[in-house]
């Protein structure tokens, strides 16, 4: 029998500067999702609207921006405006997916958020932070964005270092589904609320491409060679770390196999897994 | 790369379109010791990238067991010291393992595979150069043998012909003839006895081929006539 132990994580530490390059690349693949979103389901009505750029409304959120500058202002004591630029902003983007019934006014139906979010107070007065996310935070951007319990939300919610575990108790209600991202040995990495009410929405917080994943992949199997001498690497170990799905993972594993003549793609038996071999 | 694509890599290389294992002993069927030594080499290559792997994989299994000890080290839960040491019993065992494979497969095969290398080695380097036939040189061997006895014997031979042989016998005519020479050496001898002639004096013949060598080295060398411009000997 083998004894699975996980073993402490070491603390990634994030400065102001890449908290602040994250946060603008999470908006901008964000943006990109949308763009190439065709329709967006909403649970409340069981329809689903059409999600193309006539129909949607990008609004921005600026409380949390305000509240940077708050605690700046408290918390700084000099160059106060060079320190805001260098600072990731908590931003909160809307797209909101609109539609015109026949006989009506044009109403939202269906809201697609992004929202960042970053150890500030620590980012102003060290620098730099590994401060993971904690679910009160979450929990109140929550409740600021999903303001109208007729309108169905989708939230993406992306930490620039990480997220605590119980965070993923919050991720579902009656009109909203949360999406926690975050990034793990630079790869996108998205934790989807188990819940049939996604459907395409999902889309819009897959951060990553196909090729990128399977890199991520890669670099993480390269990262751990002692999971994989204890035979641990197995498709379900990577899903709980990279969150990406199960068949992305087996393709980076085969390819992993093909490349390296001491790996071994062992699919004999579940979970799929990559083993050394010498052989 | 597995053993079968090295193979067939090496078929294609070599331009062979099969080489079956009956064909030879040598090492895997190869047709040649050159063949043998290059899968020998390429096996070689891979056993001991083998051994690297195994030794670095090694080296992570000590190092995460080191991590685990000074984690459990500092513990203060019972059932987690309790599930480090079994982890870092389990590495342990992993890398008796890993230790005896090395041991008891690579480094012995190596050897084996270096001392094969160095004999194919040795066999290639030489019939590089390709030696004359044992029976052509016994052959020679013989046949030089005796036409330096049949020389010995030559020469030999020529020297007893040489002492035994008496000086030629002249014939009747020949005697004569040789009587005829002596008579006529004898009366030479008496004229010169009745008229001697006069001796020339041997200081003066000296003293005159002297004289004459000295005017030779005296006179200087006549300097050939130079054959002037025709045109300005007609202007002077």
């Amino acid at each position: 029998m083998v004894t699975r132990i996980k073993t402490s994580a070491k603390p990634v530490f994030v400065d102001r500067k890449d908290a602040l390059v994250a946060e603008e690349r999470f908006f901008e693949r964000l943006r990109n999702n949308l763009h190439a979103l065709q329709g967006i389901f909403n649970p409340l009505d069981g329809r689903t609207y059409d999600a193309s750029a006539r129909n949607r409304i990008e609004k921005s959120l600026d409380v949390r921006t305000a509240e940077v500058k708050h605690a700046i202002k408290r918390l700084a004591e000099r160059d106060l405006q060079g320190l805001y630029e260098e600072m990731p902003k908590n931003r909160i983007l809307l797209n909101e997916i609109t539609h015109k019934e026949l006989l009506g006014a044009r109403g939202v139906k269906v809201v697609v958020a992004g929202a960042a979010f970053n150890p500030i107070e620590d980012l102003i007065s060290s620098g730099r932070s590994a401060r993971s996310m904690g679910g009160e935070e979450l929990a109140r951007i929550k409740d600021l964005i999903v303001a109208h319990p007729d309108v169905f939300y989708y939230l993406g919610a992306f930490a620039t270092t990480s997220w605590d575990p119980g965070c993923r108790t919050l991720l579902i209600g009656p009109n909203y589904l949360i999406a926690l991202c975050d990034r793990i040995e630079d790869a996108w990495r998205t934790y989807w609320a188990p819940d049939t009410r996604w459907r395409g929405a999902a889309r819009a917080f897959d951060l990553a491409g196909e090729e990128e994943k399977i890199e991520a992949v890669h670099r993480f199997v390269r990262r751990r060679p002692f999971a994989l001498l204890m035979d641990e690497m197995t498709e379900d170990y990577v899903f709980e770390e990279l969150g990406y799905a199960i068949p992305i993972i087996r393709e980076a594993f085969e390819r992993i196999a093909a490349e390296d003549p001491f790996v071994r793609f062992d699919t004999g038996a579940r979970p799929y897994r990559l083993i050394r071999t010498y052989g | 790369m597995n053993g079968s694509r090295m193979l067939e890599n090496i078929k294609r290389i070599l331009g062979l379109k099969d080489i079956p294992e009956e064909l030879s002993s040598l090492y895997r069927g190869a047709h040649n010791e050159r063949e043998a030594l290059i899968l020998l080499k390429e096996a070689r290559r891979r056993d001991e990238s083998r051994r690297r792997r195994a030794l670095q994989d090694l080296e992570v299994f000590t190092q995460m067991e080191e991590e685990l000890l000074e984690e459990g080290k500092g513990e203060v839960s019972e059932s987690r010291r309790l599930m480090l040491a079994r982890r870092v019993k389990e590495i342990r065992g992993k890398s008796e393992e890993l230790n005896s494979r090395i041991d008891n497969i690579y480094n012995k095969r190596l050897r084996i595979f270096n001392e094969h290398i160095h004999s194919l080695e040795t066999v290639l380097e030489l019939t590089t150069e390709e030696l004359p036939d044992k029976q052509a040189m016994e052959e020679m061997a013989i046949r030089a043998k005796e036409l330096l006895e049949n020389l010995e014997k030559s020469r030999e031979l020529a020297e007893g012909i040489a002492l035994s042989t008496e000086p030629p016998q002249p014939d009747e005519e020949e005697k004569q003839i040789l009587k005829e020479m002596e008579r006529r050496a004898s009366l030479e001898a008496e004229k010169e006895e009745i008229e001697p002639a006069p001796p020339e004096p041997a200081e003066e013949r000296e003293g005159v081929s002297e004289e004459r060598r000295e005017i030779r080295k005296e006179r200087p060398r006549e300097e050939p006539k130079r054959v002037e411009n025709p045109e300005i000997e007609f202007e002077e």
